[in-house]
């Protein structure tokens, strides 16, 4: 799975950007909307396109009954339901997944990756240049333009451009000097090769 | 902390000893026992308020000086951004340079690696050359002329077309930050290079760039968003009096 889609409902601000906080660790996470008040929030939830909602059970009244009426799992849509501290046990334990918001960062993060069977990509493990970022980054250094690069390695020059913010991102190096230097360092360019 | 001119200068280095360099700039040196603000701005022919506006921008990450302040003191503020490239220019850089020179690591070939950083600093240091350079015999000297004239009220014909042909705005457009080259040797040395023989060395000089960066950041902040909309407001009330739009 490519990027994971989330609707977040809940009432309260802290919560709401306590949970944009944690997702925004992953960095193939997209929430594609928030629902801040009850209001109509199970037709809103139906009218877009998601992956999985994170719910505060308030918003049917920590009722298994209601819960399932709303949503009688439309879509194949996955649930994370959201409980606040005045909610008894066996109200929670009638729900499969589930955080308290007292839970820590630690559990969060095991539920967050069982739920979404570990498609969530965090930064550290794609700070790797991959080959074809790779090519284009021996390209730049070798002096060519985006329009060059992209006749040469065969894409759009808006893909160079795509692979030229990706490799600065992951390296943190931002001029062609600079580029060049790490290239390199890692044998991707020789330095006779530099001018 | 206060910050006002009852203030001891040494009491102000305590609490951020980066202050050093700025306070040198003002002709401020060791050796100057208890005294305040007041007495030692007072020594120096030095305004107080403009010293404190510094000092305060430079302390505290988000403070914008105040504009009506930093209005009547432009070339003061030119003074002080010259004695700042000077500084960059004269001192900073080739400290940075002499130290990349004296890296040295056990096994490559032909020390490729000291080799590549110092292309890549030469490369860096022309680009602040020419960079001060062109504020120094362009940027400035305008600056220093527009204040005047909007001081005076005589007229002015050339200096009107100047304001046509290179107002501020140009240069605002142009202007860029040093800082993308800095940042990158910092992430060069912290994390791609192989540890040198003489690690302390390097410490030794991404401490010095991470000083330079502040340094220049504060800097680049006075011409952007001090100098530029005040010489700006100026052209117009220029441009207004000779009833120009
Ligand atoms: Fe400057
Ligand atoms: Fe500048």
């Amino acid at each position: 799975m490519g990027e994971v889609k989330i609707i977040i409902a809940e009432e309260s601000y802290i919560i709401r950007e306590g949970i944009k906080r944690i997702l925004s660790g992953y960095n193939n996470i997209c929430i594609v909307k928030e629902i801040v008040n009850k209001k109509n929030y199970s037709a809103e939830i139906a009218n877009c396109n998601s992956d999985y909602v994170f719910i505060n059970s308030s918003f049917f009244n920590n009722s298994i009954e209601e819960f399932k009426h709303n949503f009688n799992n439309k879509n194949n849509l996955q649930y994370l339901i959201i409980f606040n501290n005045d909610v008894d046990k066996k109200t929670k334990k009638q729900f499969k997944n589930i955080i308290n918001i007292n839970d820590s960062l630690d559990v969060i993060a095991k539920t967050l990756s069982k739920i979404t069977n570990q498609s969530l990509k965090t930064e550290q493990n794609s700070n790797e240049l991959s080959l074809r970022e790779k090519e284009v980054l021996r390209e730049v250094t070798l002096g060519k333009i985006n329009k060059e690069i992209a006749e040469f390695l065969f894409i759009s020059i808006h893909t160079v451009i795509t692979h030229r913010k990706n490799i600065t991102k992951k390296l943190g190096i931002k001029t062609v000097s600079g580029l060049t230097v790490y290239a390199i360092l890692n044998n991707i360019i020789s330095i006779d090769q530099t001018k | 902390m206060n910050f006002d001119k009852e203030q001891k200068i040494s009491t102000l280095i305590h609490n951020n000893y980066r202050l050093i360099p700025i306070i040198s700039r003002f002709g401020i040196n060791f050796g100057f026992g208890d005294k305040t603000i007041a007495q030692i701005c007072d020594e120096n022919n030095i305004n107080p308020f403009f010293f404190l506006e510094i000092i305060k921008m430079f302390y505290k990450e988000h403070y914008m000086p105040n504009k009506s302040v930093m209005k009547t003191f432009i070339p003061e503020t030119i003074d002080y951004l010259l004695k700042s490239h000077k500084y960059y220019n004269e001192i900073k850089i080739p400290l940075i340079e002499q130290l990349i020179t004296s890296l040295f690591w056990i096994e490559t070939k032909n020390n490729v690696n000291r080799n590549i950083l110092k292309k890549f600093f030469n490369e860096y240091k022309k680009e602040v050359i020419e960079h001060t350079a062109n504020e120094e015999e362009n940027i400035y000297p305008y600056i220093i002329e527009i204040h005047a004239q909007y001081k005076s009220n005589n007229e002015n014909l050339n200096l009107i077309n100047k304001i046509k042909s290179q107002s501020i705005t140009n240069y605002a457009d142009k202007h860029e930050s040093l800082n993308s080259a800095l940042l990158d040797l910092k992430n060069i040395i912290i994390k791609y290079l192989p540890p040198a023989i003489n690690n302390q060395t390097a410490e030794q000089i991404v401490e010095e760039i991470f000083k330079l960066e502040k340094d220049m950041d504060d800097h680049t902040k006075i011409e952007d968003t001090i100098l530029v909309p005040i010489i700006k407001e100026m052209e117009q009330n220029i441009l207004n009096q000779n009833n120009i739009n």
